[in-house]
């Protein structure tokens, strides 16, 4: 069951894939992310419900059932008018599935792992919890103070890739996001469903692929970039913004013009997009409502698929279809946090709480009073107010330059797809969505401004944290719409010679800044094996660290990495998973200066995580026992030793430290002598390994 | 002019995909000609260095075939002083796991060692990693891991070891990429050239203007 398990999930969306086609009459090419959507939806809410397992189950039997419903050939009844069949043989849904099926089995083969640091404190560690324990990972246990309110869409799309799976892989994770980005990138061609389009499905695929990396990498890579092997959210979230308007725009392209268009129906499917789109991750939930918005105001002004018989029922069905855009991400966001408060009121019982931010609403009450001059400036929000100014006009983002550029440059794009587009409803609709997508990234940068200022821990504001990441979310979807309005418009006969021609330019000039930039070594396709060796070492480490694990059915195990700045902490933690960490002070890290007085063990942010406010912890030889024993902490893993630990604490082990010195013993397990005192005795390698 | 721009046919994909596959497959018989005639000529000669040869960095030996890593970056450097540098083998015993094996290349006489010009190796066996080298590398520096106080055994080091000839059709990641995207692009460059001749001559004969010979 080691590959199965994703060959039939990949099934299962193939599956409805067919079934959307064939039954609901949607454009193949725009079916992979509506399939890819209802798996969000429905194992978000078997998640939120508490019935992952068997809603799971359910999922793939209605999914197999539905398929077998599409292709068995149907009675028609006397009298019904033969409707042509409906092609499944589209160019975007061929490239979604050899793209697919391609990574699928690259990444079989090689299977990439989690490296970054928020993949093992959140993202694969949340996914990994989920399914060691087939539950949403917001009620899971961790060594560290669990935030629960992420959005669960991604990592539920990771579960499911491994749903039938024995045991969890990141690959596989990693599949369920990239066949994320391949179903947006069908539907980002799906306007083009005819083979011989090809002069403009390519170049709109080419760039579509190359996205990622082109506004991500804005100098020659050194070290193999993780694009397409990573479980961030925010690549993610940029796309799946990019994905819900180009599916919409496709979809009205398509239905608009009669000999392309399988049939008017389906267009319930936007709903279900959305609706998925908003469960990306927390801090792009604005971008998606800007999608949202930028949907309404089409449905609003230009009208939907279906067109009523009266005038008033015309304006009706607007308003409700526009109202719908808007509601579906209101819904999500409020059953979420609902969900949340539940599991909040849970933790804050059993006093598992520490500081939490301020409340959103007085957030941007406060940012709006200080810019407006209501309420005085802070220094902190008056200096992340120039840093993100400065930011937008300087901080180089990709090979393009700074995010000005960036945004010079999309703005570019849908001025040429307005002016010289020649479908008039179209460069309309391409005005709009320009207009309201550059109103929508001043709205996403004022949310990140506020974030800085109000949200985040003040040293991550002072250096602006994380910048490029958080605001390249909007710039990715914000390109590949730009990309596809213009694509559309370049697909009319009239407009053929510039646009075309704009399109092709675009992607020579995607194509080559990706490959000066980005060598295929430093790429997913040819990463060398090295890449992950750091990681795989732990990866060892936690393995015979297991095997020397009897059995933990209570208690933890206390982590010593001396000089750690955190991150072997993370990755020991999702290794050793089931067997639970302790916290231990942050796994050794030593400092910060001011409380490094040479005697003391201590994590200076996880201490102020897990009592609420940073505290000064003098740990001798007997404060250590105590909390170990307080802590129930069976076991004492040794990664990594210096001087001052052993000096501290070397009298509590009954070996003093030199098995552990001599590297042959990683565990040492609590002993309890008939006279009550507590010792750590090693258990040696030489043992373990037999 | 729709049915002008409906005529795109798909010939015109498949002829870009068979004229890429047969320059490919000449590029490739060109490298093994290549290769034989420089080998013929001595400019490619097989060696098989001893550590001797090789002019070490933050290492320090400690035998005639063995040294230690006295930094996390040791380094084994080799120049051809008359010849090319096409391929290597090398066969290393480490007393712990060496992390990354990259080796890195220069193809003229003073340019330093950097980032940008690096190949990774294909590790055919425990301990045995094989580097192709791009045409024109005349000096090598191979950092065998990055662990302090590794202890590095060679065992051998051959330069340009004989390669089969049909070695030479081995496509890398990268060319295989290149040999599925170039193709489709180059179609759709060509099409899109073929109908703007085919409109823009459309054009002139609607206004009337004397046609020129194309």
């Amino acid at each position: 069951m080691q590959y199965f398990d994703v060959a039939i999930s990949f099934a299962a969306i193939l599956a409805l894939c067919v079934f959307f086609t064939k039954k609901c009459r949607i454009n193949s090419a725009l079916t992979p992310l509506l399939a890819v959507s209802c798996v969000i939806l429905w194992f978000s809410a078997a998640g939120v419900a508490d019935i992952l397992r068997p809603a799971g189950y359910v999922f793939f039997g209605v999914a197999f059932a539905l398929f077998v419903y599409a292709i068995v050939p149907q009675k028609k009844a006397a009298g019904t008018a033969q409707k042509a069949e409906a092609t499944l043989l589209t160019p975007g849904f061929l490239f979604f599935i050899i793209i697919s099926v391609f990574f699928i089995i690259y990444f079989a083969v090689r299977k990439p792992i989690f490296s970054e640091w928020d993949e093992l404190s959140l993202w694969g560690t949340a996914c990994k919890m989920m399914k060691l324990e087939d539950r949403l990972y917001t009620t899971a246990e961790v060594a560290w103070n669990w935030i629960p309110s992420q959005l669960p869409g991604l990592i539920s799309l990771g579960y499911y890739m491994q749903f039938f799976g024995a045991v969890f892989a990141p690959w596989k994770v990693f599949i369920g996001y990239d066949i994320l980005f391949f179903a947006v990138y069908s539907a980002a061609v799906a306007a083009f469903p005819k083979f011989k389009q090809y002069g403009i499905f390519v170049p709109v695929a080419v760039i579509s692929v190359l996205t990622p990396y082109l506004l991500t990498v804005y100098t020659r890579i050194v070290f193999a970039s993780n694009i397409y092997m990573s479980s961030y959210g925010d690549i993610p979230s940029g796309m799946m913004f990019g994905g819900v308007l180009a599916w919409y725009f496709s979809y009205k392209y398509l239905n608009g013009d009669e000999n392309l268009s399988n049939d008017k129906n389906g267009f319930w499917a936007i709903f279900v997009i959305i609706s998925a789109a908003s469960l990306m991750k927390d801090n792009t939930f604005v971008i998606q409502l800007v999608a949202a918005g930028i949907i309404a105001a089409d449905m609003l002004f230009f009208g939907t698929a279906k067109k009523a018989k009266t005038k008033k029922a015309e304006a009706a069905h607007r308003i409700f279809a526009a109202l719908g855009a808007v509601v579906c991400p209101a819904a999500m966001y409020i059953i979420w946090n609902r969900y949340i408060v539940s599991i909040v009121a849970v933790k804050e019982e059993a006093g598992e709480l520490g500081q939490t931010s301020l409340p959103l609403s007085v957030v941007v009450k406060k940012g709006f009073a200080m810019l407006l001059g209501f309420e005085e400036r802070s220094a902190r929000f008056t200096d992340a107010l120039n840093q993100m100014i400065e930011g937008f006009i300087k901080t180089k983002l990709c090979v393009f330059g700074s995010g000005a550029v960036i945004a010079l440059v999309i703005i570019a794009i849908f001025v040429v797809a307005a002016v010289l587009g020649k479908d008039a409803a179209h460069r309309r609709r391409t005005v709009l969505t320009a207009v309201l997508s550059t109103l929508g990234f001043v709205g996403y940068y004022w949310v990140l401004i506020l974030s800085y200022a109000f949200i985040f821990r003040e040293s991550q504001a002072a250096r602006l944290d994380s910048y490029n990441r958080y605001v390249n979310s909007y710039y990715l979807g914000w390109f590949l719409i730009a990309v596809v309005m213009l694509a559309i418009s370049a697909a009319k006969p009239k407009s053929f010679v510039l646009l075309r021609g704009a399109l092709l330019g675009l992607c020579a000039v995607a194509i080559l800044c990706v490959a000066r930039y980005v060598r295929p070594e430093m790429s997913v396709i040819a990463y060398p094996e090295s890449t992950f060796y750091s990681w795989k070492q732990m990866q060892d480490e936690a393995d015979t660290a297991k095997q020397a694990i009897e059995k933990l059915e209570k208690g933890k195990v206390f982590f010593v990495s001396q000089n750690d700045n955190g991150l072997r902490f993370f990755t020991i933690c999702y290794e050793m998973l089931p067997y639970q960490m302790d916290l231990s002070f942050g796994g050794g890290r030593t400092g910060p200066e001011e409380y490094n007085d040479g005697s003391l063990y201590y994590h200076d942010s996880f201490v102020s995580t897990q009592n609420g406010k940073t505290e000064k912890v003098n740990l001798d030889l007997q404060g250590l026992k105590r909390y170990l024993n307080e802590n129930d902490c069976e076991y004492i893993m040794i990664d990594e030793l210096d001087e001052l630990f052993e000096q501290q604490y070397a009298d509590l082990f009954t070996d003093k430290l030199l098995s552990a010195k001599n590297g042959d013993a990683l565990m040492y397990k609590r002993v309890v002598y008939d006279n009550g005192e507590v010792l750590y005795e090693p258990i040696l390698q030489q043992a373990v390994l037999k | 002019m729709k049915k002008i721009f409906c005529k795109i046919k798909a010939p015109l994909v498949t002829a870009c995909y068979a004229a890429a596959v047969i320059i490919t497959l000449l590029y490739c018989l060109g490298s093994a000609v290549y290769s034989g005639l420089m080998r013929q000529s001595g400019r490619i000669k097989e060696q098989t260095l001893t550590f001797d040869d090789l002019t070490v960095y933050n290492m320090e030996k400690i035998s005639a075939d063995t040294a230690v890593a006295t930094s996390v970056d040791p380094q084994m450097i080799f120049s051809s002083s008359d010849g090319m540098i096409q391929s290597v083998i090398i066969e290393l015993d480490f007393s712990m796991q060496p992390g990354e094996m990259a080796m890195y290349y220069v193809t003229k006489p003073n340019e330093e060692f950097g980032q940008n010009k690096r190949v990774w190796a294909k590790e055919t066996s425990d301990g045995v990693y094989v580097y192709n080298l791009p045409v024109g590398t005349k000096s090598f520096r191979l950092d065998p891991g990055n662990v302090n106080g590794n202890v590095v055994t060679v065992k051998s080091i051959t330069v340009n070891p004989k390669k089969s000839f049909f070695s030479y059709f081995a496509l890398s990641a990268g060319q295989l990429l290149l040999l599925l995207v170039v193709p489709a692009f180059t179609a759709a460059v060509i099409s899109y050239l073929i109908q703007c001749k085919k409109i823009f001559v459309e054009k002139r004969h609607k206004a009337n203007l004397p046609k020129k010979a194309v």
